[in-house]
């Protein structure tokens, strides 16, 4: 599904390179999480695969079901089914809860050439899909984010993630700023989404969200490379002994 | 009529044209000539303001008004004009044409007990009572008297409303002043004075519209007096052409405990003024906002003087703008606290954002204040489309273009949706909304 070959990236501003002929490919129905020290370029890598802004790729190549995504527009890549769940979601004073997920469940499906969702089937599956990750209507109704705690954001990511149902998800430290009760709702979120044509990369600085969300493959990223690749066990061995040996200059 | 002209500088072609069209008219002009004399001997002494003069510091008319139209005459009986962005909103309505008010076109039944309009051409011709409206609120505050376009609309009106609804009265459908244009180059003149008695209540949905290519100069000189307790919700959408003037005058006088909600929307012309005198009683609320959406080489202004008299009023002021292609919005604002007016609570905002890299804003709130005990706060602010936000929408799906409208929707909403009034709310939405898609086709 995710097929990224030697992908170099560096910082528009400065030039300075982050990500470092970064291999890796996710088949679908699996789950790949990615763990590093801080600073490696796990949050370069989710923000590059999104298309934003402030970095350029000098190298390399990034497919989606064998589709170039680098050249697209980050709402193309939306609509090709792609999802970054960011680690610092974003408050967007003005703009109501219920109208972006609207005009982004409704841009995607036009870019799609689906017809738009009508509004009680939209009210309907707004309402399912927040009951289960304890979003409240006031919360839905507020702008988007503002005001939300830390938690509270990371639930409206998944529940964004629920709604557009894409195919590809990416997770950056979902798991940061949540407590348990909440890590729990976020996962079974996750879980729930799990399927046989539907992709994930976990991106986590910990071992503790992996006990929740089971992963198939798990790679560690060191200065913006995958430097190591295995299976659960992977992480727990990290979660033991550290990044010490990956240790990034930065870090 | 001889002016008193300043030998040493040469008048610029808009001077020449208004001291000509004076001297044409004014044995033919209706009413009293004293005041429209004097009003044009003060406007004649300093000429039209210029970048030296404080207030029109950053809107110099000298180099902005080109030329002046010739005041319209009144059009005829059977000139048509197409539907308003208002139609579906239930109001009585006072049609003006080129400044001058149209009996046929109006519809003033179901206003209720107490509230009567009458059209000032039709006062002047009888010498009705009610002109005596017309230069209170004026004659009580000197900024707003010596203001050069105060002084032409006192020289040149030729009709307006005068609108008085009786203490304790209240008015049973909004009332809507349109103003139109019949598609003739002239400048237009109205002057409204709006008296709302003690307890009364009156909502106002004032409108201005004209052709895109016309050099059509519009003037509106309005006078709006709330007596103890009155409570007033005015809301004000212009979209002049896009080679038209336009320049509004607001002088607003509050009594103990009146409440106004204002709310003026610029969408158009290529000039544009709008300015406010208001003076403010003991313990009244005052709120004024303003969402303006401008592009290619238009300019616009909203310039406020709001004085605080009495003890215990409060002021809002909240204005907006959105500037695309080489567009320039100006704001002045100053809240003067006078020494009587302890207690005050005065709060004014000024924010822009700029939509493309030549567009400019200018932001120039200030506060005076001789009371030691107010509270009073402004701000200002320019910026452009938050990038950060932008990407965040877009990484949902929502292309480009979509992501713009919903941001620039979101940072007027403050002004538009505090609209009270639901159909005048919508109908300004709708048209914003067509603003932000034009922008794509420009
Ligand atoms: N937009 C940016 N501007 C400047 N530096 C950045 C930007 N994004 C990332 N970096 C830098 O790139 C490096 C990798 O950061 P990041 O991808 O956030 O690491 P991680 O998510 O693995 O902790 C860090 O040194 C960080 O400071
Ligand atoms: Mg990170």
């Amino acid at each position: 599904m995710l097929e990224i070959k030697n992908l170099h990236a560096e910082i528009e501003a400065d030039g300075r390179e982050i990500l470092r002929g970064l291999d890796l490919t996710v088949k679908a129905g699996e789950v790949h999480a990615i763990m590093g020290p801080n600073g490696a370029g796990k949050s370069t890598l989710s923000h590059v695969l999104a298309g934003k802004p402030g970095y350029r790729v000098t190298q390399g190549t990034a497919t989606l079901d064998g589709v170039d995504i680098l050249e697209m527009d980050p709402a193309l890549r939306a609509a090709n089914g792609l999802f970054l769940a960011f680690q610092y979601p974003v408050e967007i004073p003005g703009v109501g809860n219920m109208t972006f997920l609207k005009a982004a469940l409704n841009s995607q499906r036009k870019a799609r050439g689906e017809g738009e969702m009508s509004t009680p089937d939209f009210m309907r599956l707004v309402r399912t899909e927040a009951g289960k990750l304890k979003i409240t209507q006031d919360m839905l109704k507020r702008p988007v984010n503002v005001g939300f705690s830390g938690g509270e954001k990371k639930r409206n990511e998944i529940l964004q993630m629920a709604i557009l149902q894409p195919k590809l998800c990416i997770l950056d430290e979902t798991d940061s700023g949540l407590d348990i009760d909440a890590l729990k709702v976020v996962s079974e979120g996750v879980n729930a989404l799990r399927s046989p044509d539907r992709a994930f990369v976990v991106i986590t600085h910990y071992q503790r969200l992996l006990d929740h969300i089971r992963p198939d493959v798990v790679h560690v990223l060191s200065k913006g490379r995958i430097v190591k690749t295995g299976g659960p066990d992977l992480a727990l061995e990290l979660e033991a002994k550290g990044y010490a040996d990956f240790a990034d200059e930065a870090a | 009529m001889t002016i008193a002209t300043a030998p040493q500088r040469r008048r610029t072609r808009a001077e020449t044209d208004l001291e000509q069209a004076f001297e044409a008219m004014a044995s033919a002009l209706p009413g009293d000539i004293g005041p429209r004399a004097g009003a044009f001997a003060r406007f004649a002494a300093e000429g039209l303001p210029h970048r030296r003069v404080e207030a029109y510091h950053f809107t110099d008319l000298r180099s902005l008004m080109v030329s002046a139209p010739p005041p319209a005459p009144r059009p005829s009986a059977k000139t048509r004009v197409s539907a308003d962005v208002f139609a579906a909103v239930d109001a009585a309505r006072a049609v003006f044409v080129d400044g001058w008010f149209m009996a046929d076109l109006s519809d003033l039944s179901g206003l209720g007990e107490g509230v009567s309009v009458t059209s000032i051409a039709a006062a002047l011709a009888t010498g009705d009572e009610v002109l005596a409206a017309l230069g209170a609120r004026l004659d009580a505050d000197v900024t707003a008297e010596s203001d050069p376009l105060v002084g032409l609309a006192t020289t040149f009106y030729g009709d307006g409303l005068v609108v008085r609804v009786a203490p304790g009265a209240v008015a049973a459908r909004p009332l809507e002043i349109r103003h139109l244009s019949s598609g003739a180059s002239v400048s237009a003149f109205v002057r409204h004075a709006v008296e709302v008695g003690a307890g009364a209540s009156l909502q106002v949905i004032e409108s201005h519209q004209s052709p895109n290519d016309l050099e059509f100069h519009a003037h509106t000189l309005t006078e709006l007096t709330l007596a103890e307790g009155a409570t007033v919700a005015w809301t004000d959408r212009q979209k002049e052409g896009d080679q038209a003037a336009r320049f509004s005058s607001l002088a607003l006088s509050l009594g103990k405990k009146a409440v106004l909600d204002h709310s003026v929307i610029t969408l158009g012309a290529k000039l544009a003024r709008t300015q406010i005198f208001a003076r403010l009683g003991e313990a009244c609320d005052l709120t004024t906002r303003g969402a303006t959406l401008i592009a290619d080489r238009a300019h616009a202004d909203a310039t406020l003087f709001v004085t605080h008299v009495g003890p215990n009023a409060v002021s809002r002021e909240l204005y907006k703008s959105a500037i695309d292609g080489e567009a320039k919005s100006v704001f002045q604002g100053k809240i003067r606290v006078e020494k009587t007016a302890q207690g005050t609570d005065g709060r004014m905002g000024a924010h822009a954002v700029l939509l493309s890299p030549r567009a400019e804003a200018m932001a120039k709130p200030e506060l005076e204040i001789f009371a030691d005990d107010v509270a009073c706060a402004h701000g200002a602010t320019v910026a452009e489309i938050d990038d950060t936000l932008k990407f965040y929408l877009m990484s949902r799906g929502i292309p480009a273009a979509e992501t713009e409208r919903l941001l620039i929707r979101a940072f007027l909403g403050e002004v538009t949706d505090a609209i009270a009034h639901e159909g005048v709310r919508e109908a300004i939405e709708a048209e914003l909304d067509g603003w932000i898609d034009g922008r794509v086709a420009r």
